[in-house]
């Protein structure tokens, strides 16, 4: 492993850090494209490195939403178990098939987040004075975690927003079973007590299991599902889906990660510069994210997710070009 | 309130994390010191822990990386145990199977 390549590979995850942090989506959708495609790693190591920094990034981060009370501990383990089991089925996929059809799978996952990210409407919480972030700012290793675990500028969200808890009387009676689901925390941003209670956790389930499925077999957070699941369908206020999402990555994202581990598709090395790129990288995202201007940003952001997905595709497919 | 789950599981998450990246970094830190001398990191588990007894940094680095992902077992631990405590049979038996699903993930990864 020569400096140079040691070089690139920090620089690669800390690009990837501050790119997935700036789109919400995390350093994995970032890194492993650029391993795999760039630096010729196989699928299957870019995908397992992936992991490992999305584990460290999340328990980094839940560390300090633990502390706010702003993860609804009892949800997450309530999602985990589903989301784990997912993950590991997923990571046992990752680890079987040929690294062209994961590549490929992929390519198809980017094309979807680019596209998602070009119709995605803008919020108004993306850009709160205290760091408080959109939905799919969410994501471990993205804009919000790090610098809420480790810094007061990324205090965790500050204002609800896509998913804001219904008012008295606009929403239907919880079921029994998610009555014991109510939660509240302070924000402190709004200077007050936010109270809710999660509705239709049932269906919720099966998109925590996706959710979990892509994360161990692609490498990524999963929050880019989980998030908007818990602020739109169970009607949580997007600080608190932004936390309990991590908080769940955070618990099952090993389930994959192990899998990868035991069939030697970690490698030590590049794991760890990956771990310390992405970051600091999500680091410095989570700072430029509140001076850049979030749309022009996603926008010409999708158009490299667009190109990544391009080449992946080319080289799952053998394609001479792009590849 | 779970007041003592939140503040268990984020003591133990926060020196679980400090841990496991003072060993990544620390195992990153001497295969750069070392330059040519150090030996390529195995990226087989029982190999490369192995060399844990010569201070092989991609050992030292696989510890850590197994100490960041052990934090989730740890986790699932403790919530079980402190809702047993607090005599919460539903989040204990949750917790558990969280763990339970963990342990699974372990299992299956190393059957080749």
């Amino acid at each position: 492993m020569t400096l140079t390549f040691v070089l690139s590979l920090l620089a690669a995850a800390l690009v990837g850090g501050i790119v997935g942090s700036l789109l919400g989506l995390g350093g994995g959708i970032i890194v492993v494209p650029v391993y795999t495609v760039v630096f010729r790693l196989p699928a299957q190591v870019a995908v397992g490195t992936s992991l490992v920094a999305v584990v460290a990034n999340a328990a980094a981060a839940s560390t300090v939403y633990l502390k706010s009370r702003v993860v609804n501990l009892r949800l997450a383990l309530l999602l985990a178990t589903i989301t784990a089991l997912g993950s590991l089925i997923g990571g046992i996929i990752g680890t079987s098939v040929g690294g062209p059809w994961l590549v490929g799978t992929f390519g198809v996952m980017l094309v979807g987040v680019g596209v998602l990210m070009l119709v995605q409407p803008e919020t108004s919480a993306r850009r709160s004075p205290a760091g408080g972030a959109a939905a799919l700012d969410a994501v471990p290793g993205s804009a919000q975690e790090p610098a809420a675990a480790f810094g007061p500028a990324g205090a965790p969200g500050s204002a609800p927003a896509l998913g804001s808890p219904p008012g008295p009387g606009s929403a239907p009676k919880p079921a029994p079973a998610e009555a014991n689901l109510a939660a509240e925390y302070y924000d402190p941003a709004a200077k007050k007590t936010v109270a809710y209670q999660p509705r239709r956790v049932t269906p919720g389930l099966a998109l925590s299991f996706v959710a979990g499925n892509l994360s161990g077999m692609l490498g990524i957070g999963g929050g880019v599902i989980q998030v908007p699941v818990m602020n739109l369908l169970f009607g949580m206020p997007i600080k608190a889906s932004t936390a309990t999402s991590s908080h769940i990555i955070s618990l099952t994202a090993m389930a994959g990660a192990v899998v990868y581990l035991a069939r030697g598709f970690i490698d030590p090395v590049t794991t760890a510069i990956t771990v310390v790129g992405v970051y600091l990288g999500a680091r410095l995202g989570a700072r430029l994210n509140q001076v850049l201007p979030s749309n022009i940003v996603k926008r010409v952001f999708s158009l490299v997710l667009f190109y990544m997905a391009a080449r992946m595709l080319a080289q799952a497919w053998g394609l001479p070009f792009l590849s | 309130m779970d007041n003592l789950a939140y503040d268990r599981i984020a003591s133990a998450l926060r020196w679980g994390v400090v841990i496991g990246v003072v060993f990544i970094v620390g195992g990153l830190g001497i295969f750069f010191l070392k330059g040519a001398g150090a030996s390529p990191p195995s990226s087989n588990l029982a190999e490369g822990l192995a060399g844990l007894v010569r201070f092989d940094p991609g050992a030292l680095i696989l510890v850590g990386i197994i100490v960041v992902l052990a934090l989730p077992v740890v986790q699932a631990l403790l919530a079980a145990a402190t809702y047993r405590e607090l005599g919460n049979r539903r989040y204990t038996l949750v917790s558990l199977g969280v763990f339970v699903i963990q342990m699974i993930a372990l299992a299956v990864a190393w059957l080749k």
